[in-house]
C-alpha cells in the first residue's frame, strides 16, 4: 500500500484482467499455471453458466428429499376435496324440502349437541343442498383446531359433529398438516420452508442451464420436446429439462405462495407486505360511538343472526357466508363471503346487534393488489381457485416435480465412474467456478443472495452452511495437493 | 437501535470488521501518517455504527460524535488534495470522495437521530427514550426511523448511494481476492505478494453496506 494518499491501501485501480495481474515466476520457483479470474475472461453468461451448475447440482441433491416429500404429499393434497365429499357426504349434504328453519333454530339445535362448546361461528351453505356449519371452540382440542357441528336446515336436526381445522375437515386437515409440516408441529413446518425456500432457486437456476444451452434451429424444438431419440443421462436430462421448462411458471407460483405460509419466511414476507400497504384488510367489530341515553339499550339487544344475515343479503353479500356472532357486548356481528373460487367472493359487513344496520362494508374489490395476489394464490395453491382444472394441475405439477427430481438423482447416478472398482458417487460439477465471473456480476448477486438469505433464512442458513463448508474443503484439498488456490 | 435482534447482530458482525482490521492496519509499522489517520477514523465509524445498533449506544453523547464524523469528511477531502500521494490530485479526490461521504452521512444520521429525540444529549438528556420497549417488542425491523419527509427521502437516497459505493468496493475486493500469483508447490507466496490486497475495500464494502441498511431502516 503506498502510504501517501489519505486513504487505506488499495491500487489506483483494479485489475482490468486477470492476465494484467499476474505475478511473473521467479527462477528457480517451482509454479503452477495461472488461473484466470472473471475480471475479463470470456463472456459472464459464460462465465456464469459453471456456478449455475455447481449450484443446481448440490441444492437439488441436496434439497431434492425435501422436495420430494412435499410433492408427494402435495399430491395427495389435490385429491382432498373428492376425499371429504366421499368420506363427509352424511354431514354435509341435504336433501332440499320445503324452506329452511331460521338459523338461530338451527344454532340452537348445535349448541344442544356441543353443550360445552364456545360458539365462535356459523357458515351457512351456498346452495339448498348444502348443510349448516356451526363452529365451537372447545377445551381439550390441538391448537388451531375447532368442534363444527352440521345441521340440516329443514329440521334443524345435527348430521354429526367432526374436528375441523379452519373451514376443513378432518380428512383435509391431516393432508393439509401432512404436507406443511409431516405431523411434526411447528418443527415440521421447517421441511416445507426449506423445500419453499430452495423450489425457486432450483426452477430459475434449472431455466437458466436449460434455455441458455447453445442450440441451432433445428435442435430449438428440443427445448420444450423430450428428445426421444437420446440414450442413457442425455435422454434423461432431455426429460428432466423439458418437463422443468413446462413445470417452471407452476412451481415458481407453488414456491412463492407456499413461502407465505411458512414460519420465518412468512413472517418476513408479512411484514413487508405491511410495509407495503399490501395487508389483508378486516371490518371492525367496534361500533359506532351513540348518544349515552340509547348506550345501555343498543348494548343490551340483538337483533338474531337471521336479521344480520339479512341485512348483509341486503349489502349485497351472496353465496357461502360465515358469520362470526359478536363476541363481547358492543361489538358488531360480522359476515363474510367465503366463496373462494373464481370469481371469488370475499366481500364482508359488520352489523350492529342492536338495529340490524350494516356498520361498515369492505369489498373484496378494494382490497389492495397485494392482498388479493395474495388471496388468488393461496386459493390457487390450495387447488381452491379453478375447480377440478386447478386440482388437475396441481397434481401434473407434483408429478413433474417428483419425475423431476428422481431424473436429477438418475442423471447423478449416470455420471459415476464406471471403471473403477467399488461404490462410487458421480462427479459434483468442477469447483473454483465463481473465479470465472467479473466482480461486477458477482458482488451483486452476493449482496442479492444476502438479502433474500436473511428474508428467507432457510434459503440463507443452508446456503451459508454450504459455502462454508464448499471453501473449508477446497482450502484443505488445495493443501493436500499443494495446489495454488 | 436495531430492534430485530438477528439483524443486529449481523449488523454488528459487519461493522466489526472493518473496525478490527482498521485498528490492525494503524498499528502495523508499515503503514504512513495519512495511512494511520483513516484507518483511525475507519475503526471509530466501525465502533459507533455497532453502538448506534444497541440500546446502550443511545446514551452517547451527540455532539462529539457529529464532530468526530464531520472533521473526518473533512481529513479526507483536505488530506487527498494536499497529499495526493501517487495518483494525480483529481485521483486522489476521486478516491477519497466516497470516504468523506460515508463520513458525512454517520454525522448526519448521528445528527438526525439527536433530533428526534432518540439519543442522549438532546432534549433534556433523557438518553433511554423508551427503547427498552422497541427492544422487546422486535416486531419491527428498526426503532430507528424518521417520520419527516425530508430527512426520510435523503436516508434513503444516503442508502442508495451507500448501496452503489459498496457494490463498486465489493467487486474491486473480488477481483483482487481472486488475482493468483504462481505458488511454489505447497509453500507460501512468493515475497513481494500482496495478499491482503483485497481486505481493504473488502473492509470497505462490508462498512458501506450495512451503513446501507441502517439507512435504508432510518429512511
Amino acid at each position: 500500500m503506498s502510504e501517501s494518499p489519505p486513504l487505506p491501501d488499495t491500487p489506483v485501480t483494479p485489475p482490468s484482467s486477470a492476465a494484467a495481474e499476474v505475478v511473473p515466476p521467479r527462477s528457480g520457483d517451482v509454479t503452477k499455471p495461472v488461473t484466470a479470474t472473471g475480471a475479463g475472461s470470456g463472456t459472464t453468461r459464460a462465465s456464469l453458466r459453471p456456478l449455475l451448475l455447481r449450484l443446481h447440482f448440490y441444492a437439488g441433491v441436496v434439497v431434492g428429499p425435501f422436495l420430494l416429500v412435499a410433492a408427494v404429499t402435495g399430491l395427495a393434497y389435490t385429491a382432498a376435496p373428492q376425499i371429504e365429499s366421499v368420506l363427509y357426504e352424511h354431514e354435509l349434504k341435504v336433501t332440499p324440502r320445503g324452506s329452511a328453519e331460521p338459523l338461530a333454530e338451527q344454532v340452537a339445535a348445535a349448541e344442544r349437541a356441543v353443550p360445552d362448546g364456545t360458539l365462535l361461528s356459523v357458515t351457512k351453505g351456498a346452495g339448498p343442498t348444502d348443510s349448516t356449519r356451526v363452529t365451537f371452540g372447545k377445551d381439550g382440542l390441538a391448537e388451531g383446531y375447532t368442534l363444527t357441528a352440521f345441521v340440516d336446515p329443514y329440521d334443524h336436526e345435527v348430521l354429526g359433529t367432526l374436528e375441523t381445522f379452519g373451514q376443513w375437515l378432518p380428512a383435509r386437515a391431516w393432508l393439509d398438516d401432512l404436507h406443511r409440516n409431516l405431523h411434526l408441529g411447528e418443527f415440521g413446518r421447517n421441511y416445507s420452508e426449506l423445500a419453499a425456500s430452495w423450489l425457486w432457486v432450483e426452477v430459475l437456476g434449472g431455466l437458466a442451464l436449460w434455455a441458455g444451452t447453445p442450440r441451432n434451429r433445428q435442435r430449438l424444438r428440443r427445448l420444450v420436446v423430450p428428445d426421444g431419440g437420446a440414450k442413457g443421462r442425455r435422454r434423461t436430462m432431455s426429460w428432466h429439462g423439458a418437463v422443468g421448462l413446462w413445470a417452471s411458471v407452476g412451481l415458481l407460483g407453488l414456491s412463492a405462495t407456499g413461502l407465505t405460509w411458512s414460519g420465518h419466511a412468512g413472517a418476513s414476507i408479512g411484514e413487508v407486505q405491511d410495509a407495503l400497504g399490501g395487508s389483508t384488510p378486516a371490518v371492525s367489530t367496534a361500533l359506532p360511538a351513540v348518544g349515552s341515553g340509547k348506550e345501555d339499550a343498543g348494548r343490551t339487544r340483538d337483533v338474531g343472526i337471521d336479521a344480520a344475515v339479512a341485512a348483509a343479503q341486503d349489502a349485497g353479500l351472496r353465496g357461502v357466508l360465515v358469520v362470526t356472532p359478536p363476541s363481547e357486548a358492543g361489538t358488531a356481528y360480522v359476515v363474510k363471503e367465503n366463496t373462494r373460487s373464481w370469481p371469488v367472493r370475499q366481500d364482508s359487513v359488520a352489523v350492529a346487534p342492536a338495529t340490524g344496520e350494516v356498520t361498515q362494508t369492505l369489498r373484496f374489490d378494494d382490497f389492495p393488489v397485494l392482498a388479493k395476489l395474495t388471496s388468488w394464490g393461496i386459493n390457487a395453491h390450495m387447488g381452491l381457485l379453478f375447480g377440478l382444472v386447478n386440482q388437475i394441475v396441481l397434481a401434473l405439477l407434483a408429478i413433474g416435480l417428483i419425475a423431476m427430481i428422481l431424473w436429477g438423482y438418475r442423471m447423478w447416478w449416470l455420471r459415476r465412474p464406471t471403471r473403477s472398482e467399488g461404490f462410487a458417487l458421480g462427479r459434483a460439477p468442477a469447483r473454483g467456478a465463481w473465479r470465472r465471473i467479473p466482480g461486477r456480476v458477482l458482488a451483486p448477486a452476493l449482496v442479492l443472495a444476502a438479502v433474500i438469505g436473511y428474508y428467507l433464512p432457510l434459503f440463507g442458513l443452508p446456503l451459508l452452511v454450504f459455502l462454508v463448508v464448499d471453501v473449508t474443503v477446497g482450502v484443505v484439498r488445495r493443501r493436500g495437493t499443494g495446489a495454488g488456490a | 437501535m436495531i430492534a430485530a435482534n438477528g439483524l443486529r447482530w449481523i449488523l454488528t458482525l459487519m461493522f466489526a470488521a472493518p473496525a478490527l482490521y482498521g485498528l490492525w492496519r494503524l498499528v502495523r509499522p508499515t503503514t504512513g501518517l495519512t495511512g494511520r489517520v483513516g484507518h483511525l477514523l475507519h475503526a471509530a465509524m466501525g465502533v459507533l455504527m455497532i453502538a448506534m445498533a444497541w440500546p446502550w449506544g443511545m446514551d452517547l453523547a451527540v455532539a462529539p460524535q457529529v464532530v468526530l464524523f464531520a472533521a473526518g469528511a473533512l481529513w479526507f477531502v483536505a488530506a487527498s488534495l494536499v497529499w495526493p500521494g501517487e495518483r494525480s490530485r483529481s485521483g486522489a479526490v476521486r478516491a477519497a470522495w466516497p470516504h468523506a461521504l460515508m463520513m458525512g452521512a454517520m454525522a448526519w444520521m448521528v445528527a438526525a437521530m439527536g433530533t428526534s429525540g432518540a439519543m442522549a444529549g438532546h432534549g433534556g438528556g433523557t438518553g433511554h427514550g423508551g427503547h427498552e420497549g422497541h427492544a422487546a417488542s422486535g416486531s419491527g425491523l428498526a426503532s430507528m426511523s424518521l417520520t419527516a419527509t425530508g430527512p426520510s427521502v435523503a436516508s434513503a437516497l444516503l442508502a442508495v448511494a451507500l448501496t452503489a459505493i459498496g457494490l463498486v468496493w465489493l467487486a474491486r475486493a473480488l477481483d483482487l481476492a481472486r488475482v493468483r500469483a504462481p505458488l511454489p508447490a505447497g509453500g507460501p507466496a512468493p515475497a513481494g505478494t500482496d495478499t491482503t490486497a483485497a481486505l481493504d475495500p473488502a473492509c470497505h464494502a462490508v462498512m458501506a453496506l450495512g451503513m446501507a441498511v441502517m439507512f435504508a431502516l432510518f429512511a
